[in-house]
């Protein structure tokens, strides 16, 4: 009999808000807290306990006394951390940005302590920018390093920025970019051009890449790069989702 | 209360699980028909069971391909045990420092339920290189990483472990040894080839949690570089330990 009436999706459903639970309690829950939370009755939290608990998806604690996560979530975790689909995951984001902007999109991934386009769809524009895939770029100028740069842990962007020609400014200005999620620049690593970047998150919560638009000055002035900002920011968002990542860390740290 | 739950309700629980289980490393973006082939399902079953996954953030479909896999919600869960006290992030720079040092392949560990697994590593720059993969559950009472911990147990737990091990006098005598240093060296326990050296890592309540390991081909780790590298490893789990003291008593 396959029970997956509206009934049957619904224990589903409970199951997983256990292990929810368990995630955000950070410490073991019993067999009454969890019953409790989920609102089921102990037998029942009994029975979802032990379907769990058979997949390795938790285990019983004996000290303290309760059940934690078990290694099947990370195992589950583990297929996401091999996957690498930055790329995959980013191509029909990339068109998009492209259509909206009219300018040219790229992906540039964080490599060591630079920034690699790994992807890059031209402008239809005769005059236009490329950055070109592949070519290593510093993290500490343009709008795409900066994006990628504000949301590194504090300790690399101490060290990133104490060898920048002005640390004090760049740190400043790398404040901002945490604070609005998107990063601007004009003419800081090829004349002539501005860009608007912001970052997207893998997995860990960390900063992986960042989802550039660049143009030149006269026509991608500051005005329509501002503007164009929350699109790239929402783009941005997507990739990270399919990444796993959570964009909702990058508001929250 | 809610509406009672029939006895298979925990049957539709476990092909839930199930279909998360059917995103493999091999396979890790599947089509609903590829699911429900895994799983031998009906695709409408499946496809109620994937909605219901994908309103938990637990598998994500890229519209443009069709294709579902793991999401989020699955991250936020293995985030809990990966960023537990916010070790993972205040571990970094100094694993950072010891593998620059080393040149070895430096891993974070943590205990789970009975057996450890680590969460966060740094692969040696070697082109012969050892790598624990993140995630894959080891024995407590095999290898260095393991037995730093487990040296540190309460009393009543540490016999537990040591008691179901193959010889209990030898591991008894080797988890002295351990406690004396404050560091255990292995070779071989695990992977054959293999040697580490690994410290034990302490939360706020001085209960041993994690342990940072350092491996590499047993070739390379001569005395002299196991002395060396005890001393490094160390000050880096000695000043970890502290910080996350620290860090539970400013922010209760």
């Amino acid at each position: 009999m396959e029970d997956t009436s509206a009934a049957g999706v619904a224990t589903a459903l409970r199951a997983v808000r256990i292990l929810e639970e368990i995630a955000e309690a950070g410490r073991p829950l019993t067999l009454t807290e969890i019953a409790a939370a989920v609102d089921v009755s102990m037998p029942t939290a009994r029975r979802l306990l032990k379907a769990l608990e058979s997949r390795d998806l938790i285990v019983a604690d004996s000290e303290p006394r309760g059940y934690v996560l078990g290694f099947g979530i990370m195992q589950l975790a583990r297929v996401i951390l091999d996957r690498d689909d930055l790329i995959a995951a980013s191509a029909p984001a990339l068109e998009r940005l492209r259509t909206e902007s009219g300018e040219t999109v790229s992906l540039q991934r964080l490599v060591d302590d630079q920034r690699v386009p790994v992807a890059e769809l031209l402008s239809p524009h005769s005059i236009r920018m490329m950055s070109g895939v592949g070519t290593p770029y510093p993290l500490d100028r343009g709008a795409a390093g900066k994006a990628i740069l504000a949301f590194l842990a504090d300790y690399r962007i101490e060290r990133l920025t104490a060898v920048s020609s002005a640390p004090q400014g760049l740190r400043q200005e790398l404040d901002a970019v945490r604070r609005r999620g998107w990063a601007i620049s004009a003419a800081e690593v090829v004349p002539g051009a501005r860009s608007v970047a912001a970052p997207i998150l893998d997995f860990t919560g960390g900063v992986c890449a960042s989802l550039n638009v660049t143009g030149p000055v006269e026509r991608f002035t500051e005005q329509v790069a501002v503007s164009l900002a929350p699109t790239v920011v929402e783009i941005a968002a997507g990739i990270t989702h399919l990444l796993g990542g959570d964009s909702r860390q990058e508001a929250a740290e | 209360m809610n509406e009672p739950i029939p006895p298979q309700g925990a049957q539709t629980a476990l092909r839930a699980v199930s279909i998360l289980e059917s995103f493999t490393l091999e396979n890790p973006s599947l089509s609903l028909s590829e699911v429900s082939e895994a799983v031998g399902l009906a695709p409408s079953t499946v496809h109620r069971l994937l909605r219901a996954l994908q309103s938990r953030d637990l598998v994500v479909v890229n519209e443009a391909s069709k294709k579902y896999v793991l999401g989020v919600g699955v991250m936020r869960l293995a985030r809990s045990i990966l960023n537990k006290n916010g070790l993972t992030l205040l571990a970094r720079p100094g694993m950072e420092r010891l593998r620059t040092a080393t040149s070895e392949t430096v891993s974070l560990q943590i205990v789970l339920g009975e057996r450890r697994v680590a969460i966060a590593e740094l692969v040696s720059p070697h082109a012969i290189q050892m790598s624990s993969g993140i995630g894959e559950p080891y024995p407590i009472h095999l290898g260095s990483a393991g037995k730093s911990m487990l040296a540190f147990f309460p009393a009543k737990k540490r016999f537990r472990f040591v008691t179901a091990s193959a010889d209990p006098a030898a591991l008894q005598l080797d988890l002295e040894g351990v406690r004396k240093r404050g560091y255990a060296v292995s070779a071989g326990e695990v992977v054959s080839g293999a040697a580490a050296i690994a410290a034990p890592v302490f939360d706020a309540e001085g209960a041993v949690f994690a342990c940072i390991n350092v491996t590499g081909p047993a070739e390379r780790f001569s005395t002299d570089l196991v002395q060396e590298t005890a001393k490094e490893l160390l000050a880096v789990t000695t000043a970890l330990s502290a910080d996350l003291a620290a860090g539970a008593s400013s922010n209760p």
